[in-house]
């Protein structure tokens, strides 16, 4: 450990620390394009410069490691007047279209005009012109105008998806992000160029021009499409003229799980949460009648994608009512990879062995065969009509097709209505918080099955403290904000 | 991200105090009172409706109209600046990608709702692109149902400005 100063501030770091990252971590204010934790440090955009005591000129803070001693200054005049000069030079062929631009309110650009830039303009000849919008293909816009040539893009295509597709070519003015011809932007990874741009050079096609990003309500969920439990960002929003919906998902930093990164599919599967489902209310007394006081063989069948909350309220209604439980994980070998993609598609597949919740696929079906009632929560293998006798009551969050009798469908919150917690892959649990706000939030499996019977864990800090707490041997005030790693069940 | 401040009128004493500015606004009160009332017969009057107001200005904010550039097309870009000035919320806007390679986005949907709207003028100012202007010099807004005093873009765009200008300045 050495000690160095941050405008007069003393400060611990490791030794041979990049300096830009130890401002970073102690929220001192350090503008940049290029630099990226995740993507290291390429040094090519100067908006980092800091002043060192010792050191002739300005140095970049990306590229500096932290020694003893180091003395640094990130807001005397001299630097502030150095990084307007870089940024005039960035925005000398910027066409400042801000009004047009999705990025206006995130942009780097616009940040750090308005910090230290704030200069009238001294250009008097022709800006240069380039490509306006370039499909790069993956959902992903290019206008060549507004980008800094950070390289973020290149060395996101170069160094992690490792798929090539990026490059700059030209020099000077004329230099600028391309594709090469007939090669576009291919790797189920692609969007992420558009969260690493600073600016509004990298646009995504499917928000472009939805909403302006300051109207966004930004809350912290987990990504449902698979088990590896990516950290997620849901931006939604009610309008006076629309319902609650949302318009994005983004990629939020766990180092443990995803970095800074996330599939396509799974930033694109708001879609389907956006989709709208009919209205199914519930009936309380029927549903007691038909689930609680018949004598005869019952089974159900739960998506492996609730949270532990409802998987684990189902477990002690069915325990109750000698209904036979079980939760089949959807497996899809074809998705799967080695970094962010996870083949078993269901979010929470690592709960059934803690909540002992038996998913084999061959019990389930001789169960279904002798069983009168099949009770479905959710499952796509019920809504396809598996060959069964049974009478079959579903419990959804999503119209499907060939719906039936309609007597025997309750419509129920889906995630983005609920706060929940998810065990991932590695046995991460992490929790959840509810967006969305709408018909379907009141109605929560919770709130379904505690309607049903009311001598159940009426809400979820009981539930946690009376059952789930024992199961997992972690309470829930125990769960970081990053997630806990759960001892497997053997240990626990 | 940076906050660029903007100095305002009122720091000196005498302007905090609000005193002296509210007698000076009684003394023109007063002014106007006592003239008419030592002749009460002679009082400036506008028999509204018979008689319609001369005094329209191009300063007065009238109904609202979008102006076009100067090839005839739409001057909006749908950068929802006026809907976010907007304390009334009344504008609603959906935007979309523009076909005809004069810009990149534009409005498919330009809504202002007569009946929520306060008249305050800020999406005028509000508007990079000079697209919003309110100097049609209309100050009556007749119309025989609730729906039909939300305004669409047709009918913004077909309402011409009072005072010699017409369409957009913005460069």
């Amino acid at each position: 450990m050495v000690n160095i100063s941050v405008d007069n501030q003393k400060i611990e770091v490791e030794e041979n620390a990049l300096l830009i990252k130890v401002l970073q971590d102690n929220d001192v204010e350090i503008s940049h394009f290029c630099y990226h934790e995740a993507l290291g440090v390429d040094g090519n955009c100067r908006m980092c410069m800091v002043e060192i005591e010792g050191a002739k000129r300005p140095q970049i803070a990306c590229n500096t490691l932290c020694k003893e001693g180091l003395k640094v200054h990130t807001k005397s005049p001299n630097i502030l007047k150095v990084k307007q000069e870089i940024l005039e030079l960035e925005l000398i062929n910027h066409p400042v279209d801000c009004p047009v631009c999705d990025q206006a309110g995130e942009c780097s650009l616009q940040n750090y005009y308005m910090d230290f830039g704030l200069y009238g303009s001294r250009h008097s000849v022709e800006k240069t012109k380039k490509a306006k919008h370039v499909d790069l293909g993956s959902n992903v816009m290019l206008d060549q105008e507004r980008c800094v040539l950070c390289a973020r893009c290149t060395r996101f295509t170069q160094n992690i998806s490792k798929s090539n597709e990026l490059f700059i070519i030209g020099r000077g003015d004329q230099a600028r992000v391309s594709s090469a011809p007939n090669k576009p932007l291919n790797n189920p990874y692609a969007m992420n160029v558009i969260d690493l741009c600073p600016v509004g050079a990298l646009t995504s096609k499917d928000f472009r021009f939805q909403q302006r990003v300051w109207f966004l309500d930004s809350v912290e969920s987990i990504c449902h499409g698979c088990s590896k439990g990516c950290n997620i960002t849901i931006d939604h929003n009610t309008t006076k003229f629309d319902n609650d919906r949302i318009h994005r998902y983004r990629p939020r930093r766990n180092m443990a799980i995803n970095s800074y990164f996330m599939c396509d599919e799974g930033r694109l599967s708001f879609h389907k949460e956006n989709k709208k489902s009919r209205h199914f209310p519930f009936n309380a007394s029927t549903l007691r009648t038909l689930m609680c006081t018949d004598e005869s063989k019952k089974v159900m069948l739960a998506n492996a994608s609730l949270s532990v909350e409802n998987l684990s309220i189902l477990k002690l209604f069915c325990d109750k009512y000698s209904i036979e439980l079980f939760s089949l994980p959807i497996v899809d070998e074809t998705f799967g990879d080695d970094w962010l993609r996870n083949s078993v598609r269901s979010a929470n597949a690592s709960a059934l062995e803690f909540l002992e919740i038996s998913s084999s696929y061959e019990a389930f079906l001789k169960a279904a065969q002798t069983s009168k009632l099949l009770i479905n929560i959710n499952h796509p293998l019920l809504f396809e009509n598996i060959e069964s006798h049974a009478k079959i009551m579903h419990f959804t969050t999503h119209d499907f097709e060939d719906m039936g009798d309609m007597r025997n469908i309750v419509s129920f919150a889906s995630y983005s209505h609920e706060n929940g917690t998810l065990i991932n892959s590695d046995n991460i649990i992490q929790k959840f918080s509810k967006s969305l706000h709408n018909i379907h939030s009141e109605n929560t499996l919770h709130h379904i099955f505690t309607q049903i019977d009311n001598t159940l864990y009426k809400t979820q800090e009981t539930l946690w403290s009376g059952y789930i707490s024992k199961q997992l041997g972690l309470g829930f005030s125990d769960i970081q904000k990053m997630g806990t790693k759960l001892k497997g069940v053997n240990n626990a | 991200m940076g906050v660029k401040v903007v100095h305002r009128h009122g720091d000196t004493l005498k302007e905090k105090m609000y005193l002296p500015a509210i007698f000076a606004g009684m003394k023109v009160t007063l002014s106007h009172f006592t003239k008419n009332i030592s002749n009460i017969n002679d009082m400036q009057d506008v028999c509204y409706p018979e008689q319609m107001p001369s005094d329209i200005t191009p300063r007065y904010r009238g109904v609202h109209r979008l102006t076009k550039r100067a090839d005839d097309s739409i001057a909006c870009v749908a950068c929802f600046m006026c809907a976010t000035a907007c304390p009334a919320e009344c504008i609603n806007i959906v935007a979309t990608l523009r076909e005809d390679n004069i810009d990149e986005k534009m409005p498919q949907k330009f809504e202002i709702d007569l009946l929520e709207c306060i008249f305050c003028g800020y999406c005028v100012e509000a508007c990079p692109c000079d697209a919003i202007r309110m100097d049609s010099g209309i100050f009556s807004i007749i119309e025989r149902e609730r729906k039909d005093f939300i305004y669409d873009k047709e009918k913004l765009l077909s309402i011409k400005g009072a005072f010699g200008s017409e369409n957009s300045h913005a460069k």
